[in-house]
């Protein structure tokens, strides 16, 4: 029980906050960017095989 | 004769907690058929892996030399801690089981996948917040790809000491997603919003490119995001095997036999990391509603990232379809039909719900091959 609440009192270590956001947002983009890349390609692809 | 009682008097109060814990497994599986694959085989296993002196756990002798291998002990060594075996077996079985059509007849819905799972990434910063470590923080973070195979093999291989927590809260709440995504998504939509209309025009989706599709994912995911290549790939290579056109008895075996399997063992071996010891502390508690959390913001974040896209778009998109983009396939999608009738008698949203729905598929396993890719670089620049 002690040691739950210890964890509260080192609780904001900035160095993984830092590390969290950092997660965050290179994540959030990396998926977009790789969903983007997908959904661009199928999209070219369905185009260039009804021209053809 | 005292042989006899020495199991009840090594019993454990934390041990009688995981006998409740299983028991309530065992009841949401059978009574509210709660994902019943999983939660009964994971409820039956905690109730056996706390037996004082359990024989499925490792353990040794008096008189015996050495140690004696227990068979859920053995079972998680080998099928999950050293190989991420089962996790990864069973995305073959997921992807033969899916039909991406919806998505590749509607390509802007790949979108909407990676947008609703931002709740991973939020509650990773909740979590560090809380006081826990990047890697067991990114671990719980990971309930949130609504996804329990990811979730298994993130938390294993970030060497979280969570799994079992992760792995019973993964499958819960996906199991919970008809009563947790309305609640969130009437939380951020008008009534008005909820009946926008969403014309389907199925176009068809030529067969070339259904095959082509699961190549050219894994190739993208692999060369941005290399971790994500296992994950990513195996789901692919399910799906291959359905859309080739030429292994129809072994997409047939690996939707239903290999999935079967492979779900069976997977849920008594994952117990073994709900040992008392391990999973009767505080943090179980904060885990739970950190997953909870987590699939809130991704419906929530779904649905804005919709209506930020109808500020732009001419043809507007439901908000709702936005909240499928998490990957518990295919209850999310059904959730959604069924809040659109609710709003129209006549909305029917399903089919651009499954697209979203399905696309949210690879964006999960793609959110654990991220984090599978910058945790680790940033733990090493931390140290």
């Amino acid at each position: 029980m002690t040691e739950f609440f210890t964890r509260f009192e080192n609780a904001v270590n900035m160095d993984y906050l830092k590390g969290a956001l950092q997660v965050m947002w290179q994540g959030m983009a990396g998926i977009f960017v790789v969903m983007a890349a997908i959904s661009i390609i199928v999209f070219i692809f369905t185009k260039f095989i009804k021209k053809k | 004769m005292e042989f006899l009682l020495e199991g009840f008097k090594a019993v454990t109060w934390q041990q009688c907690i995981m006998y409740l814990v299983g028991a309530l497994l065992i009841y949401l599986a059978i009574a509210k058929e709660y994902e019943p694959s999983l939660l009964l085989p994971m409820g039956f296993g905690a109730i056996l892996v706390n037996l004082p002196f359990s024989g499925v756990l490792n353990y040794t002798m008096e008189g015996i030399d050495g140690e004696v291998k227990g068979i859920i002990q053995w079972m998680f060594e080998i099928g999950i801690e050293a190989s991420e075996a089962m996790p990864l077996l069973l995305f073959i079985g997921i992807g033969a089981m899916i039909d991406f059509g919806p998505l590749l007849s509607n390509p802007k819905m790949f979108l909407f996948g990676a947008a609703a799972q931002f709740g991973i990434f939020f509650v990773i910063v909740i979590a560090v917040l809380l006081g826990f470590d990047l890697k067991d923080a990114a671990s719980i973070g990971i309930i949130g790809a609504a996804d329990g195979p990811t979730s298994i093999l993130v938390s294993q291989v970030l060497k979280s000491q969570y799994v079992g927590p992760i792995a019973v809260a993964a499958y819960s709440y996906m199991a919970l997603v008809p009563i947790i995504q309305p609640a969130a998504i009437k939380l951020v939509t008008t009534k008005k919003e909820r009946q926008i209309r969403m014309p389907y025009n199925p176009k068809n989706v030529s067969k070339l490119l259904k095959i082509v599709f699961p190549i050219i994912v894994t190739v993208i995911a692999g060369f941005i995001a290399p971790q994500s290549v296992a994950l990513v790939g195996f789901l692919m290579f399910g799906n291959l095997l359905r859309e080739c056109g030429v292994l129809g008895s072994l997409s047939d075996s690996a939707q239903n036999v290999l999935a079967n399997l492979v779900t069976l063992v997977l849920g008594i071996t994952i117990s073994f990391s709900m040992r008392a010891d391990q999973f009767v502390k505080w943090e179980t508690i904060l885990i739970m509603a950190l997953g909870l959390i987590a699939f809130v913001f991704d419906s929530i974040a779904g649905v804005f990232f919709a209506k930020v896209l109808n500020i732009f778009s001419k043809n507007k998109v439901n908000p709702m379809v936005g909240a499928a983009g998490i990957s518990a396939f295919p209850m999310s999608a059904r959730v959604i039909q069924k809040m659109g009738l609710e709003a129209d008698g006549t909305n029917h949203l399903l089919m651009h719900a499954v697209g979203a729905n399905v696309s949210g598929q690879i964006a999960s396993v793609l959110a654990g091959g991220m984090i599978l890719n910058l945790i680790p670089e940033i733990i090493s620049k931390l140290a």
